[in-house]
């Protein structure tokens, strides 16, 4: 096996987490800011200051606006979270945008739900219509409500489709074609907002302000999450050089193109991945590098997890890719201390494996420890086992089935308890960055116990892969 | 976020709403019915009789009371066209703007005289522009017509589809251009009609033809504009 030379030198110390805690909190304050001015301008127009609270219709009406307009600011920001923008993706890294979107999803429905209910009612007032006859003429204006109606039903699809009971139970497929509908939802109620929104239509501040954010938002998603990645992928040609088998239940994949300096990742950053053939060319995948870049191949490492990746395990050379990214935190940048402890369990192994060949260190600076079932069919154990040999690396192999069902090491024969076990293994773990990949819950266990054993939170490093 | 940031946004975000607040309860602006104070949301009747303020002795009022009966701007039966009755003075398509002129608000004038007509509306830049192309141009129907040939023509009465407001208009065209725009029925909801006033002027700024939204009275706007059209199809 080749290995590329590690990196020769780090800057470590506390002072970026510093830097990187201030450029967060800058990114939340403007998101933040904007939630306010919208209500700032909403309450300058006196829109409450006026409200007659014995007349249900204005407070209604006036209910009904604000809603609208904070949900449509969530909702950009929302959007922007996962449009893969590099300068969201550096301050909080990809898994933590889409927990975030996630959150958002249902409290930007609710206030859709409520602006709807609220101008639906102050309708049937003012009309003194019943509800459905109501809901039936205004929905059917003439004034672009039909599209808005028609919008409020795609984003309840949506939203109902990605709640975690729905999603356990819809294939992958469907849960991504009704979730690209949101972009139909978003476009078909930007035109009431602006002929009929009475905070918007003819307010230039206003018309500004929501012009601007709605311009800035699309262009970002228009060109990170669509543009950038076809333009870099047609530039670089990525095509499937070779497909090599690591053990029963892994393969890798080398992907190699033009000017390949230029793709930029570094190791324990994830692309991701679209084979382009008529069948899976909409299908992303998420894949770690599982070697450091080099300057002929780009490698990933695939697990066989049953669904449509064990059909990438037959991938033939020739065929082409398409590359997004590189993205993710989960890298050499995030160390602050001398000594790092790497964690992977099973198919988590490609980005550790690609850390522990390029990260700046001494020998004896970094234990690994691989959480395997059995070492036979482990990915990258072999390639682990030539690292540590050759860099001085301590590699510590946990195999076997548990004994504790919430431990996430194996069967002990004294039941010592996780932190303690650990503690023994990395004596320093307490001092040390540690950078763990592997399944979400099992990632939680390590995380409890390093906490356990003394390492600060700022020092634990762990990225979910949250789709 | 950190504490500290938490606390300068919390803050800034309580001071800039209480600040916004309070301008939005000290001023009155823009085109927006609900910042124009109490008096615009009560219900306030223009002119709530039609039988009163329509029959003019130049106008058409043929199948008014008929019309407003029906609930819905699209299915409102057409009146049946009549001869559009032709007066030589000026001052005969001043008769309904008497009507018009309770609307609510002193500020604004509510029935625009011949002389505001070549003016648009100044503060609302949503207002068309007056057609050049049909404002020198001599009505069609007046081929041989001398000079100062005033024709004035009412619409159909048309009901607003959710707030119950009745509209119906009489069109003053001198020389062929749309120089008045008056109310023989106007009447609203809501507070809405403070819309009116201005509705009519940028009707008479674009010489008869439909109105751009005004915010907040899309409704109101929108049965205006229909009634508009009824009254300007009788010439």
């Amino acid at each position: 096996m080749h290995f590329t030379s590690p990196n020769t030198r780090v800057r470590l110390g506390y002072r970026k987490i510093l830097k990187l805690k201030r450029g967060q909190d800058f990114v939340e304050a403007l998101a933040w800011l904007s939630v306010i001015a919208v209500t700032a301008m909403f309450l300058i127009d006196g829109n409450i200051a006026q409200i007659v609270w014995s007349d249900a219709t204005t407070w209604l009406n006036a209910l009904s606006r604000l809603t609208a307009l904070v949900a449509t600011d969530i909702l950009l920001i929302h959007m922007l979270l996962v449009a893969r923008v590099p300068w969201i993706d550096r301050l909080y890294g990809h898994d933590r945008a889409t927990i975030t979107h996630k959150k958002l999803g249902k409290p930007i429905l609710y206030l859709v739900i409520a602006h709807f209910t609220a101008s639906l009612f102050s309708f049937a007032i003012t009309a003194k219509e019943q509800l459905f006859e109501a809901f039936i003429a205004l929905s059917t204006s003439t004034t672009n409500m039909l599209w808005a109606t028609i919008s409020l039903g795609l984003m309840i699809v949506v939203v109902v489709t990605s709640i975690s009971i729905a999603r356990r139970r819809l294939s992958y497929e469907v849960w991504y074609v009704v979730h690209l509908l949101s972009y139909f939802s978003v476009a078909l109620a930007v035109p009431h907002q602006f002929s009929t929104g009475a905070d918007i239509a003819g307010k230039w501040p206003q018309t500004f302000f929501w012009v601007t954010l709605y311009l800035f938002v699309v262009c970002n998603i228009a060109w990170f999450r669509f543009l950038a990645p076809i333009v870099g992928s047609v530039y670089h040609g990525f095509k499937v050089i070779e497909t090599r088998p690591e053990s029963p239940d892994a393969t890798s994949i080398y992907i190699g193109g033009r000017d390949l300096k230029r793709v930029g990742g570094k190791a324990g950053q994830f692309y991701v991945f679209r084979v382009l053939t008529r069948k899976e060319w909409w299908r992303a995948h998420p894949f770690s590098l599982s070697a450091a870049p080099h300057e002929r191949f780009i490698r990933f490492t695939i697990g066989k997890r049953g669904d449509d990746t064990a059909l990438l395990q037959h991938i033939k050379p020739g065929t082409r890719v398409i590359l997004e990214g590189p993205y993710g935190v989960f890298t050499e940048d995030r160390r602050t201390r001398e000594k790092v402890t790497l964690i992977a369990a099973g198919i988590g192994a490609p980005p550790i494996r690609a850390l522990a060949e390029s990260m700046a260190a001494r020998p004896g600076d970094i234990n690994i420890i691989y959480r395997v079932r059995n070492s036979a069919d482990a990915p990258l154990v072999e390639e682990l086992k030539e690292l540590s040999a050759r860099r001085g690396f301590k590699l510590t192999l946990l195999e076997g089935q548990r004994g504790d069902p919430k431990s996430w090491m194996p069967a002990h024969p004294e039941n010592l308890p996780d932190h303690a076990r650990l503690s023994q293994i990395a004596p320093w773990v307490s001092e040390s960055d540690v950078f763990i990949c592997g399944p979400s819950s099992w990632t939680k266990t390590v995380e409890k116990s390093l906490l356990r054993a003394g390492t600060p939170a700022h020092q634990i490093h762990a990225e979910e892969f949250a789709w | 976020m950190r504490s500290s940031t938490k606390t300068f946004v919390a803050s800034v975000g309580l001071g800039v709403c209480a600040l916004s607040y309070a301008i939005g309860a000290n001023s009155a602006t823009g085109a927006n019915f609900m910042a124009n104070g109490a008096p615009s949301l009560t219900n306030t009747p223009v002119a709530t009789d039609p039988a009163s303020a329509a029959p003019t002795t130049s106008t058409d009022d043929g199948s008014s009371a008929g019309a407003g009966d029906t609930t819905s701007t699209g299915t409102a039966s057409k009146p049946t066209k009549k001869p559009a009755t032709k007066t030589g003075s000026a001052g005969a398509g001043k008769a309904p703007s008497s009507s018009a002129s309770a609307a609510p608000v002193p500020s604004q004038s509510n029935a625009p005289s011949p002389s505001q007509s070549s003016a648009p509306a100044p503060s609302h830049s949503t207002a068309p522009a007056p057609a050049p192309s049909q404002s020198s141009a001599p009505a069609p129907s007046q081929t041989a017509a001398p000079a100062n040939t005033t024709v004035t023509n009412t619409g159909a009465l048309f009901t607003e589809r959710f707030y119950g407001g009745r509209v119906q208009v009489t069109v003053t065209k001198t020389n062929g251009k749309v120089t008045a725009v008056n109310f023989a029925v106007a009447t609203a909801t809501g507070g809405r009609a403070i819309a009116f006033a201005t509705l009519a002027q940028w009707a008479v700024a674009s010489n008869g033809a439909s109105v751009s939204n005004y915010t907040q009275a899309t409704y109101t706007t929108e049965t205006f504009n229909a009634a508009l059209k009824s009254a300007m199809s009788k010439f």
